[in-house]
């Protein structure tokens, strides 16, 4: 009989903030609408920011965020910030913009999701807020198009004596996976450390070079690494039809990043988890 | 500025040294790893190519060594794999053991605890692009870990190449040149790299797909066409960034690597003339223009300069 797992569910609003104005749904229906699918009624934490795009994390402002301070105002909520791998020329913009963030969230805003070494440093050292190693940190393959793999059960193997010193020494609350694979074993991670667990989509690429940021750009301008944009990640997404893959899965390209879906993947080794969901699939799209 | 180059085929070593090169790198297979670990447990990045790509055991690297070192060049042993046990770091450890005993330069590693093992094996690290070292506080964090070489990822534009250098001057840093363009991050691309499919960029190259639009009129959906055509099937099929090779000699970058461990020999050797030439060319510049001036192009000029299509690092000339 399959281990009954206490989750804790969260929201996944990275990177898709700024379209629920553009869609004209309100926040409150995007949340009923992923509790519906999640077959609950508690997503009580809102993740905001990004993962994969500093540009995206620049333009988010204040303003974007306003329903979102009010939602976990009345529904006595919580807000994680999670921080993108910045390229040099943002570094320091990024910077103020987290500091803007935490002051206009207060204490609403208890945790910081890093997506590397450089600013898990930085933000252990400025800030007394929890802190959680993104998904970024987690880098076993993931690939659908190899199914005696991509089937699993998986361990991961981040699991190193080296990342368990850097969890003791950052205070590391909650560690962030994609779904890589058909069943994960989490039977090896660090005591204490809570598992987030991305779902429906698992992130399979990304890197500096965006697709839709040059769609309006000149040729020779197109395609640079970290361009400035206007965030047209925001009317644009490409859904793939892989020839390789044998089996019904959706391949997207939302920003920057190519996801697959799998929407199943098992859990093992666990007590208890935090389900971050990304609704791709609401209406927000 | 060094030429690094792959050193698939011992043969014509002296070809590549006569073309420039003045530092190589190599990886290895190992049955025994593969029965350890299983198919999908890669050595390095390129593993699931097989022998193509690493064609000598490393039995085989181990008595390469001297032979390079005896030349008066410089190699590396590649571990750049996207991530490791315990278990087979424990087992990489031995490899760096053996690898000590040689006149070895270096390893090339992907994570921060191959960074740690190596110096603990008391062998030069190079903290490879995997590592995903976009910014100077991550050159920084690496640099005091123990990499003695940076290798600066190939999606950050020649500013951001030499403002990290600067900015960390202790470090040597490494830059990507010429051979083969890559439209995702190497640090955070994690599909497979094996001959049985190409890497996930290929397969979404030849995919079919449904480019969805909020708003659809006819310029909007016209831009966004043409943009994904040029993005699928022209944008780095073959990439060169001599342009950049003023920026980063007179910046101090230390070496400049020619990607394609399973490319034929003969395009590697004219690729490392042209990066050989233009680096002394650049010595003797007194600015980016006279070095853009009197630079060699390569021989497919004619259809890569075109756009900055084919560029690593296109705002030197498409700005």
């Amino acid at each position: 009989m399959e281990e009954e797992i206490k989750k804790e569910y969260c929201i996944n609003l990275c990177e898709l903030l700024k379209h629920i104005e553009v869609s004209g749904i309100s926040l409150e229906q995007i949340i009923h609408s992923a509790e519906k699918t999640l077959n609950t009624n508690s997503i009580s934490r809102i993740y905001i920011g990004s993962y994969f795009c500093s540009q995206y994390f620049m333009h988010l402002t204040e303003a974007d965020c306003k329903d979102v301070l009010e939602y976990v105002n009345q529904h006595n909520g919580k807000v994680t910030l999670v921080i993108p791998i910045v390229t040099e020329k943002n570094l320091k913009k990024v910077k103020l913009r987290i500091d803007s963030f935490i002051n206009y969230f207060g204490a609403v805003m208890d945790e910081i999701t890093v997506n590397d070494y450089g600013m898990l440093e930085y933000i252990y050292n400025k800030y007394k807020l929890k802190l959680n190693l993104g998904r970024l940190f987690m880098k076993d393959y993931r690939d659908p198009r190899y199914p005696e793999y991509f089937k699993g059960p998986f361990r991961p193997r981040v699991f190193t004596s080296y990342i368990r010193s850097i969890v003791e020494k950052y205070e590391i609350h909650a560690m962030e996976f994609d779904p890589t694979h058909k069943e994960l074993d989490f039977a090896e991670k660090p005591e204490g450390v809570l598992i987030g667990l991305h779902t429906p989509y698992c992130y399979m690429t990304t890197g500096q070079i965006c697709e839709y940021s040059s769609v309006d750009k000149d040729i020779k301008d197109k395609f640079r690494p970290n361009p400035d944009c206007d965030v047209e990640c925001l009317s644009h997404h490409i859904e793939y039809d892989l020839e390789e893959i044998e089996e019904e899965r959706k391949f997207i390209r939302f920003g920057r990043t190519v996801y697959f879906e799998n929407k199943d993947c098992k859990v093992l080794g666990l007590t208890d988890m935090r389900v971050i969901y990304l609704p791709l699939d609401t209406e927000i799209f | 500025m060094n030429v690094l180059v792959p050193l698939n085929n011992l043969e014509h070593l002296s070809e590549y040294i006569s073309a420039g090169a003045s530092e190589f790198y190599i990886g290895f297979y190992d049955e025994a790893w593969k029965k350890k670990f299983g198919e999908y447990m890669d050595i390095n990045r390129l593993s699931g190519f097989g022998k193509e790509a690493n064609p000598y055991s490393f039995k085989e690297v181990l008595s390469l060594i001297p032979r390079i070192k005896e030349q008066g060049q410089m190699i590396y042993v590649t571990f750049n794999a996207s991530i490791y046990s315990e278990e087979q770091l424990g087992e990489i450890k031995n490899y760096f053991l053996e690898l000590k005993k040689t006149r070895v330069d270096g390893v090339i590693v992907s994570c921060m605890e191959l960074v740690l093992l190596a110096k603990e094996c008391g062998i030069n690290s190079v903290a490879s692009t995997i590592c995903g070292i976009y910014n100077s506080d991550l050159a920084r964090i690496y640099y005091k870990a123990g990499a003695k070489r940076l290798i600066l990822p190939r999606d950050l534009s020649t500013e951001e190449v030499c403002n990290i250098a600067a900015a960390v001057p202790e470090a040597e840093y490494e830059v990507f040149m010429m051979r083969n363009g890559c439209s995702f991050s190497d640090s955070n691309c994690l599909g497979f790299h094996r001959t049985e499919t190409c890497a996930i960029c290929g397969s979404l190259a030849k995919a079919g797909h449904d480019l969805h639009l909020r708003k659809e009129n006819f310029h909007s959906v016209n831009n966004a066409e043409l943009n994904d055509e040029l993005y699928t099937n022209q944008f780095h099929k073959y990439t060169c960034g001599l342009c950049s090779i003023y920026d980063f000699v007179k910046s101090g970058i230390s070496a400049a690597k020619i990607v394609g461990r399973s490319d034929d020999w003969e395009y590697i050797c004219k690729d490392i003339s042209y990066v050989y030439e233009n680096e002394r060319i650049a010595k003797q510049c007194k600015t980016r223009e006279e070095y853009l001036e009197k630079m060699i192009f390569p021989e497919g000029r004619k259809e890569m300069c075109k756009l900055g299509l084919s560029c690593y690092y296109p705002e030197v000339r498409f700005s």
